[in-house]
């Protein structure tokens, strides 16, 4: 599913019923390799226990992540699977812009206690990160 | 409650409920008029002008280190105004460490908040001080047969919480304070939780020095309270620096004021002092015997219904202050927070600023709710229905 699409669906939502829905894309979180779970893939900054990895392949971005909050979860799944297969190049030009039209459409930053509101800017910039380490 | 504004507001369509009084408290009219009166109508530096409005303004401010005297059954002179618990804290832990010598000994307990452990914690390593905790037993309380055995002739501070923020543990102060001046060592307590919540005697408690804060008994943010026996004040050396802790000036040294002006560099939050005055006021209006029982019977009901639910594991002892910390099996804490939050209901979770207290229950964060002079029944029944709700919402499939 593509972020806008989590975006157009969110945005429509009421508060409590756009956090639940959240919670149900975190429920849809890929298992995550439980070796995996280690310190240099930990998203820092996080108020809850996250982890994400990437992997470039063919010129492609595929990320993994888990973590021990559904809202958290929930963000993760919304990124992976919206970037998951996007050409490298795409990738680093577009993400950031991407995710910031998310928060402003869906307005999830006021929804969420403010230590969490950076929470997928920290996760985005982890993302950018990880895949320029790789190309 | 009608004399507190902030709760006729709406959060997401829902009446407020608040339930993180032990993060901070809620202000009241009388509050936020004696600040406003301050600001509108006599608003000066205190202890310097020679003009009327200055003058109103200390007699003002002065009043309220009478009021906080009286409240807690101290001398005017015993009164310190700091910012908050962590400065008052803060400035013990850098002022009565300055004489000590390498491997003398301060003992804290497990269950403080951050304030009242990584102050002594700094300063030991600063000055080669050596540190030993209490620990709790597993209902919570502490162990007072292992605190009988650390303290010792080596033993020169012993800092401890009188109501923990997390388990709501009250510690037996006054027994406490007996076993500690037997060794000739010095108490300091920290009375953020328990000073809204319960009558504080500070010559009953024979504690040393005492440190709360005005934002969690119905004050501002930005004062708080330092109390020392007069005599130990005296003794002790400054922490900040500048202008009203002075006695004179030159350029090659300085002597410094009597206490408490000793410790109160600069100009100091006037309006919030004076707001302290206010929330003290409306305090001895409520009386605080009555505000603890109410709260004792709130923190029994909710106790009573949280534990009806299954996955749910309260912390604590059963006869506490009223706050019940929490975590449901399989639930991050922030989830269940953040879905309380849709319903209007404030709450609070994580490690409440006491990691080493949650690494010795083996948790990484906790749910806590806190009570209030204006929280009822009727609000502890939504927020258990909406906590049900929460839960079903994380679990179900």
């Amino acid at each position: 599913m593509e972020i806008k699409e989590a975006q157009e669906l969110l945005s429509a939502l009421p508060a409590r019923e756009q956090l639940e829905a959240l919670i149900d894309y975190g429920k849809q979180l890929k298992e995550f390799s439980e070796t995996e779970k280690k310190e240099e893939n930990k998203v820092p900054g996080c108020v809850s226990t996250a982890y994400l990895t990437v992997e470039v392949k063919e010129n492609k971005v595929y990320f993994s992540g888990y973590s021990d909050a559904l809202t958290i979860k929930g963000y993760l799944a919304i990124l992976i699977n919206g970037f998951n297969g996007m050409n490298v190049k795409e990738f680093l030009s577009t993400a950031e812009s991407i995710v910031k039209e998310f928060i402003t459409k869906t307005k999830l930053q006021a929804s969420l206690t403010p230590s969490r509101a950076n929470t997928l800017g920290n996760i985005i910039a982890i993302m950018i990160k990880k895949v320029r380490q790789q190309v | 409650m009608n004399n507190f504004p902030i709760l006729k507001r709406q959060v997401y369509g829902n009446k407020l409920i608040y339930l993180d009084n032990a993060a901070t408290t809620q202000k009241p009219e009388i509050v936020l008029q004696a600040m406003d009166n301050y600001y509108r109508d006599y608003n000066a530096n205190v202890h310097r002008g020679i003009h009327l409005l200055a003058e109103e303004a200390t007699v003002a401010y002065e009043k309220v280190r009478e009021q906080v005297a009286k409240f807690i059954n101290a001398e005017s002179e015993e009164i310190i105004f700091t910012k908050s618990t962590t400065e008052s804290l803060n400035l013990l832990a850098y002022s009565l460490t300055q004489n000590l010598k390498k491997n003398d000994e301060i003992i804290l307990t497990v269950m403080e908040h951050h304030s009242n452990l990584v102050p002594w914690q700094q300063l030991a390593k600063q000055r080669g001080l050596v540190i030993k905790y209490v620990p709790i037993k597993t209902n919570g309380e502490l162990k007072l047969d292992t605190f009988n055995k650390l303290l010792t002739k080596k033993t020169k501070i012993v800092s401890l919480t009188h109501l923990s923020n997390v388990l709501g543990t009250i510690n037996p102060i006054k027994e406490i304070a007996k076993k500690v001046h037997s060794f000739g060592a010095t108490l300091v307590v920290d009375a953020a939780q328990s000073v809204p919540f319960m009558q504080i005697d500070v010559k009953e408690l024979n504690c040393d020095y005492l440190a709360f804060s005005g934002h969690k008994m119905y004050g501002p943010t930005g004062v708080g309270v330092l109390y020392g026996k007069k005599t130990l004040l005296e003794k002790l050396p400054p922490f900040l620096y500048g202008g009203d802790m002075i006695e004179k000036v030159t350029l090659k040294e300085t002597t410094f004021n009597t206490v408490p002006y000793k410790f109160e560099a600069g100009t100091p939050n006037i309006a919030e002092v004076i707001g302290l005055g206010a929330a003290i006021k409306f305090l001895q209006e409520e009386n605080i015997n009555t505000i603890k029982s109410h709260e004792e019977e709130l923190t029994k009901y909710a106790l009573k219904e949280l534990n009806k639910i299954n996955s749910l594991t309260v912390y604590g002892p059963q006869k506490r202050g009223p706050l019940i910390s929490f975590t449901i099996k399989n639930v991050h804490p922030h989830d269940i927070t953040a879905l309380l939050d849709k319903d209007g209901i404030a709450s609070r979770a994580g490690h409440l600023c006491a990691m080493p207290l949650l690494q010795e229950l083996n948790v990484d964060g906790v749910i806590r709710v806190s009570f209030g002079v204006y929280n009822t029944k009727e609000e502890i029944d939504f927020f258990i229905k909406s906590l049900n709700k929460a839960i079903k919402v994380c679990n179900g499939n």
